[in-house]
């Protein structure tokens, strides 16, 4: 099984070494870097803008520089934490605490340094693990019927709502309309249009790549737009290579924050921002001197950094391995692949090798370009950092409208991308979260089929849930991902009576 | 607290409004589901979860981080969502390049205020790219509205 591993692993190389797909790996990983640098753009909307361009490449080609988006930008977001304690991404927040502590003292360098380095060494890792564990995964997967996707599906969605930052009623809700709004168009097996008014564009239904584009890409922009951007001073860090002793106080963080990263990125709702939380303050905990975590410690960059690189790498795996998305970034190459006219699921390594070798490989080599990129051209990212806000807004704007416009030449399009854009911005204001909703899109159509072959092949028996062992199983994780925090605090609702607002 | 009570009935007024549309697709049965089975799930699921999220607002006496913009905000908000709006109504009839040049305009000057040779630089600039990117590059048939067809 080792060779066959090892022979999969050379084919792939040989798919990702080509000369054109290096260069869409390199082309992804440097945008990624960029759009993670600047703040208020981040890898969701890059991608959404960018769908409808790989309309025109090969399906290796596309998923492999959306990819590099998506992991490029987690390097990027490192670079504006440290230097101007502006995260450019949510997975960089808490890089900002030391990173900019260490700028402060004149160690700016060092700690982009760091970081680079920690983000190579857990991608790759990361990028092993996936290699590794998608084989058996996939196998374990054949086994699966509609019951079984049908409550794993449910379950994705359910960790999403539970584990993000806001309230897990309000996501649920968020998530009930993502389906419902999957529900809208033609119906395939009795011919009926759901919920279309007449209106042309809707009968295909409500389109992925409009309502990507408007809640990440519009929405976002009408966001930034609100209050002018201020200008920051930055001064440029001389000497990135980290020191012996930052290599000594680091090299836990690193390994502890990649087998972190991985885990969470593999779960559903976990994710990036998850994962550098999770592996600062477990440094923190194991660490000697915890008091020291915030004043500029080296091991506070390195953590977060390694965890949220493995954890693009982890969140692959339901993508490759179960065709189920982890979060919005992998329900987007989701649309790319059935864009594609590919279906992903357990049978993608052996039907198409090329695709999920070829990606794997590609992660690879795209760590190391981001590691060879990201120390080099440090300055361009600087100077990145001074362009006002208010000239990049139309430039988004005028990319989203015209790349919404794109892919059916037809208005309509735009128009479902605008409103999405207006919908999401509301939502933003009222605190309620737009993953859910995303996800629960682009999963409704294949969660209504799973539930109505299971349905249809029993005849009627909606009991089928529970009698199969792992949907059963499924099913009972997504009851205690729900309520299980619930109960908790009733449990022990005899303490302290506050609770934070949800 | 306000916009949760609010968001909720809109919620909530959703649910009703799923329901009612779904009376006209065909419910199946149990072993064969029709068109109208998951919307009606669905529309139940939304009812029952926005009006828990409306009896929680009522009994929520803390204050809700809401970040509504200021008055210059909020216009600069709907100045764009008006420009985005009127970009895609006149898109067929005048152009993708004269809108594009339009748009930036808009965007630079009254709303973000940059001075006006900056505007102009980079609106132009940005229908310069524009046009060697889609037409002379990608070759994508953009409209080009009815004078410079």
């Amino acid at each position: 099984m080792i060779v066959d591993t090892f022979s999969s692993i050379l084919a792939g190389f040989s798919e990702s070494l080509q000369v054109s797909r290096l260069f869409y790996c390199f082309l992804g990983s440097f945008l990624g870097t960029i759009v993670g640098v600047i703040p208020g753009l981040g890898p969701s909307a890059t991608i959404a803008l960018l769908l409808p361009i790989t309309f025109h490449l090969d399906t290796v080609s596309a998923i492999i520089m959306l990819a590099g988006i998506y992991y490029g930008a987690q390097y990027g977001g490192s670079t504006t934490s440290i230097l101007v304690n502006v995260p450019g991404e949510s997975s960089s927040v808490v890089t900002a605490f030391d990173g900019y502590a260490l700028a402060k003292q004149g160690r700016a360098g060092p700690a982009l340094g760091m970081a680079a380095f920690s983000s190579f060494i857990a991608g790759t890792v990361g990028v092993v693990a996936l290699m590794l564990t998608a084989g058996p995964l996939g196998d374990f997967a054949l086994r699966f019927g509609p019951p079984e996707y049908f409550t794993l599906m449910l379950l994705g969605l359910a960790l999403v709502c539970c584990l993000g930052e806001k309230s897990v009623l309000k996501s649920l809700v968020m998530a009930a309309i993502g389906l419902f709004l999957g529900t809208i168009g033609l119906e395939t097996i009795s011919g009926k249009e759901r919920f279309t008014f007449g209106i042309l564009a809707l009968q295909d239904g409500v389109g992925l790549v409009p309502v990507f584009m408007g809640m990440f890409g519009v929405s976002e922009v009408l966001s930034m737009m609100e209050k002018p951007a201020g200008q920051q001073v930055i001064e440029k860090p001389r000497g990135l290579l980290p020191t012996r002793r930052d290599w000594k106080d680091s090299r836990w963080a690193i390994a502890r924050g990649s087998i972190i990263g991985f885990f969470l990125g593999v779960l559903p709702g976990g994710g990036c921002t998850l994962a550098s939380i999770a592996a600062y303050v477990t440094e923190k905990r194991f660490s000697k001197r915890p008091e020291k975590f915030g004043t500029g410690v080296m091991e506070g960059v390195a953590a977060p950094e390694a965890a949220n690189n493995s954890a693009a790498s982890g969140s692959f795996i339901p993508l490759l391995t179960l065709g189920i998305p982890s979060n919005v970034v992998t329900a987007m190459l989701l649309a790319a692949l059935m864009i594609h006219g590919v279906v992903p699921g357990p049978m993608l390594i052996k039907e198409r090798p090329d695709i999920f070798w070829g990606v794997v490989t590609s992660m690879y080599v795209g760590n190391l370009i981001l590691l060879l990129l990201n120390l080099p051209l440090i300055g361009l990212f600087t100077s990145l950092l001074k362009m006002p806000y208010p000239i990049l807004a139309p430039i988004i704007l005028s990319a989203c409208l015209i790349g919404a416009y794109s892919t059916n030449f037809n208005t309509g399009d735009v128009f479902i991308m605008i409103v999405s854009g207006g919908f999401g911005y509301l939502l933003k204001k009222v605190d309620f979260d737009v993953a859910p909703l995303v996800l629960a899109l682009v999963l409704g159509p294949p969660i209504e089929v799973a539930l109505r072959q299971s349905l249809m092949i029993t005849r009627g028996n909606f009991l089928v849930f529970f009698q199969r062992p792992i949907a059963l199983f499924f099913f009972v994780l997504l009851l205690v991902a729900v309520f299980g925090p619930l109960l908790a605090r009733r449990l022990s609702k005899g303490s302290l009576r506050s609770h934070a607002p949800r | 607290m306000n916009s949760e009570r609010i968001s909720s009935l809109v919620l909530v007024l959703l649910s009703v409004f799923i329901l009612a549309e779904s009376r006209r697709y065909s419910l199946g049965t149990i072993d064969y589901p029709g068109p109208g089975f998951l919307p009606v799930l669905l529309g139940i699921a939304i009812g029952l979860m926005s009006l828990a999220l409306f009896i929680r607002s009522l009994a929520r006496t803390h204050p809700l981080k809401t970040s509504w913009p200021d008055r210059q905000g909020f216009i600069a908000v709907g100045a764009i969502f008006m420009g985005i709006l009127v970009f895609t109504l006149l898109l067929e009839a005048s152009g993708y390049l004269l809108n594009t040049f339009l748009l930036f305009v808009m965007l630079l000057r009254p709303v973000g205020k940059q001075s006006w040779s900056l505007t102009m630089l980079v609106s132009f600039a940005a229908v310069l790219i524009s046009y060697l990117l889609f037409d002379v590059w990608l070759k994508v048939p953009l409209p080009r509205g009815i004078w410079l067809q």
